[in-house]
């Protein structure tokens, strides 16, 4: 039997004024397990971790984290009890050089794998830079490094792959592999199929303001109604 | 205690991150309450204030103006910190959620009574 998810937000309604975006949906992250929550554009992927993550209120539904539930759930309260949120962009300052932002993780959390952490994001180079100044791809790995650093129980991170070159996308996915083993709780949003088919254990697939769990990458792609749906003609290679 | 495991238990955020919003709250404050001053000061110059009155407000605004500019002030803070994306991190990394606002508040607080002092003192 699989062990109780660490992490869940649990039938989840949002609307925002007459239309409504969610109407019980959930999305779970069990301890050294990768999730990957798919939609089509603005079905509300996005909305539901921010409402997880306690960035913003939901109408309805609960979250569970390490064995509370939060009717309202609030980042910094989750963060201090090991969740930690990576939006699709700008985690970081842009008035900060990155030494100064990964410091700051350093010095609540501690940093005894830091060095190793930005080898293996190669943003060593970076660190005297800020996030303006960087490319997206490099950006989007020193986020990445913050959150490594922090060592979280549990990371929601958001359309982690868009807009990054394929090797980045690569450093990228070995990062959250490398959480995963050491027990983190992952849930990852996107469209990137391959890579994120590649890089998930567990599929939710959120449609009509719901949402599906529909177990590994290999049963997700051969779910007829996923497949018709959302991935249309893509095959695995 | 050591002053880091104070700031952990109480949940403090890094201590740069607490440091630019007192920076930033003495400067805007202090923009916002020059700006006030200017423009009661152009109302008396303009003859839509008598000038004596026009002056004495700008130097002895009331309590409830007083208040006006300090949130006011704290508002274009967070408004400045927000648009730095300056806040997100440290709600990751646990702090005391009411950090931001107190901090930009009290700063601006004990301007406002240390400026006040200063001008009637004069």
């Amino acid at each position: 039997m699989a062990a109780p998810p660490l992490f869940a937000a649990d039938s989840i309604g949002k609307s925002f004024g007459s239309r409504t975006i969610l109407k019980a949906a959930s999305v779970w992250a069990r301890e050294g397990k990768i999730t990957v929550l798919f939609g089509r554009n603005g079905c509300g992927k996005s909305t539901l971790l921010k409402i997880g993550a306690g960035e913003l209120r939901a109408d309805h539904g609960v979250v569970l984290f390490a064995g509370r539930a939060y009717l309202r759930p609030r980042l910094p309260d989750l963060a201090s009890r090991g969740l930690f949120y990576l939006p699709d962009r700008d985690l970081l300052s842009r008035r900060l050089t990155v030494r100064e932002q990964i410091r700051a993780v350093e010095w609540r959390f501690g940093g005894c794998r830091t060095g190793e952490i930005l080898e293996r994001l190669g943003i060593g180079g970076l660190l005297d830079q800020t996030p303006v100044e960087l490319s997206g791809g490099e950006r989007r790995r020193a986020e990445i490094a913050a959150a490594w650093i922090r060592a979280p129980r549990c990371l929601l991170a958001d359309e982690p792959f868009a807009g990054i070159d394929p090797g980045d996308a690569e450093v990228v996915a070995e990062a959250f592999r490398g959480m995963a083993r050491q027990g983190c709780a992952i849930v990852i949003t996107g469209h990137e199929v391959r890579q994120l088919l590649d890089t998930a254990d567990d599929i939710v697939w959120m449609a009509a303001g719901t949402t599906h769990g529909i177990g590994t990458p290999e049963q997700a792609v051969r779910h007829e109604q996923f497949r018709r749906e959302y991935l249309g003609p893509f095959r695995l290679g | 205690m050591s002053r880091h495991s104070l700031a952990e238990s109480l949940r403090l955020p890094y201590p740069p991150y607490l440091r630019k919003v007192a920076r930033r709250s003495v400067g805007i404050w202090l923009l916002v309450r020059t700006a006030y001053a200017g423009v009661l000061v152009a109302a008396a110059a303009f003859d839509l204030l008598p000038p004596e009155e026009g002056i004495a407000l700008a130097l002895h605004p009331g309590w409830a103006m007083r208040a006006v500019l300090v949130a006011l002030a704290a508002f274009l803070v967070w408004w400045d910190r927000w648009r730095a994306h300056e806040l997100l991190l440290p709600a990751n990394l646990g702090a005391w959620p009411g950090w931001f606002w107190t901090a930009s508040l009290l700063t601006a607080m004990v301007l406002d009574a240390g400026v006040q002092a200063l001008l009637a003192a004069l």
